[in-house]
């Protein structure tokens, strides 16, 4: 299921679900640190990548619906009374199991950049106050 | 070129009810659960650029947003009728009416006879596409039919719209006829095997640069542009296209053969 987002049946096991996607990393780095709506994801994505990232509708409620039905993120209901904020929008959050694929996906990216690393492909990080 | 804030809300409104609209490119299933966000999405995303860049930031996103709203429409259908062919069809269908949309935007010069050829031509295309890609050969054998049929596309669409020996109405441009005439031929006789479809496209290559050596030796279209320049570099691409088409079929064949392809009937 790697690659191909997340969706279709459901499995217990994180690994199942990686590499994900682009778009699904994003949207699950967007909710690590708390519930958002879509645009609140889509904003989140724009600030954390400089801009670099820009998550269009399509393609965020594609990922959306695909981690819903994973069971790797959930709605967790809709706000009123907030001033700007508007009444139809959802908010969605990381479940446990999220989580888990969440850190699993970090781990084999971070495995990744620590090989490019060990083979010269990447820039060692300058140590402090060099 | 920023308008007042009751003008920026005005559009922000407009195109909020425009994307509605193409949200209908979406399975019933994704725009029913997401398609109201979605629209809300939108026109957060309108009033951000409207308040940045103005009337140019609006259209950059309205460019930005056709372009990822043709392809995950398509990449959400193809998840949801993935294996029929008249949903196939349908797809290829709606990938073209959004092509369209292009000089429907961009040429307004565009006649009814220029969309519709435009339209045969390209659904024409995406159809023999789907029938190559259905006869189930690896990716090189994708790959090989996709490009022979971009060229055979190109081929047509460019002498349709400039010519390739002087101009659209020089009757040496109805030798290309005889090229894609090679090239379907071949098919046939090939029966979709991917040796022999290699044959094909280096018999339509070489049929390619035949026409441009007769052009050359009489002299066609060396008068107007492209000129002889232009002419040897457009037949040299062409000629490159079905080389490399042929070539990938050769390697597919030597993977294995698709199945289907060969079968009688």
């Amino acid at each position: 299921m790697g690659g191909e987002e997340v969706g279709g049946e459901r499995t217990s096991d994180p690994g199942d679900l990686i590499p994900l996607t682009s778009a699904a990393l994003n949207v699950l780095l967007a909710l690590a640190d708390g519930e958002r709506h879509g645009y609140g994801i889509m904003l989140e994505v724009k600030e954390r990548t400089g801009g670099r990232v820009r998550l269009g509708p399509g393609t965020l409620y594609g990922a959306i619906k695909r981690l819903k039905e994973g069971g790797v993120i959930e709605e967790c209901g809709r706000r009123s009374g907030t001033e700007g904020d508007d009444e139809r929008r959802r908010y969605y959050r990381l479940t446990g199991f999220g989580g888990e694929v969440l850190a699993a996906e970090v781990e084999r990216l971070d495995g990744l950049v620590r090989a490019a690393r060990r083979k010269g492909a990447f820039p060692m990080p300058k140590p402090e106050g060099a | 070129m920023k308008a007042s804030p009751s003008g920026d809300e005005r559009a922000a409104g407009v195109s909020e009810r425009a994307y509605r609209s193409l949200l209908r490119a979406y399975p019933r299933e994704l725009r029913d659960e997401y398609g109201d966000e979605m629209a809300l999405c939108f026109r957060d995303l309108c009033r951000e650029e409207l308040e940045d860049r103005g009337g140019l930031g609006l259209a950059a996103l309205w460019a930005r947003t056709l372009t990822e709203l043709l392809y995950t429409a398509l990449k959400e259908r193809r998840s949801v009728l993935a294996g029929n062919t008249y949903r196939s069809v349908f797809g290829i269908a709606l990938a073209t009416a959004f092509l369209l949309l292009i000089p429907l935007l961009a040429a307004p010069a565009w006649t009814l006879g220029d969309f519709v050829t435009a339209g045969a031509l390209i659904f024409g295309t995406g159809l023999a596409y789907v029938l190559v890609a259905g006869k189930g050969g690896n990716i090189a054998y994708r790959f090989a039919g996709g490009v022979a049929l971009a060229a055979a596309f190109l081929l047509v669409w460019i002498n349709l719209a400039v010519g390739i020996i002087g101009e659209p109405d020089e009757g040496a441009n109805l030798m290309y006829i005889g090229v894609l005439a090679v090239g379907i031929a071949g098919v046939f006789v090939a029966r979709f095997r991917p040796q022999e479809m290699a044959r094909a496209l280096m018999a339509t290559a070489f049929a390619q640069a035949l026409v441009a050596v007769i052009a050359l030796i009489f002299g066609l279209g060396s008068g107007s542009p492209p000129g002889v320049l232009g002419i040897l570099i457009l037949n040299g691409f062409f000629v490159s296209l079905f080389v490399a088409s042929a070539l990938l079929f050769r390697h597919a064949g030597r993977e294995h053969t698709p199945a289907g392809a060969g079968q009688e009937g």
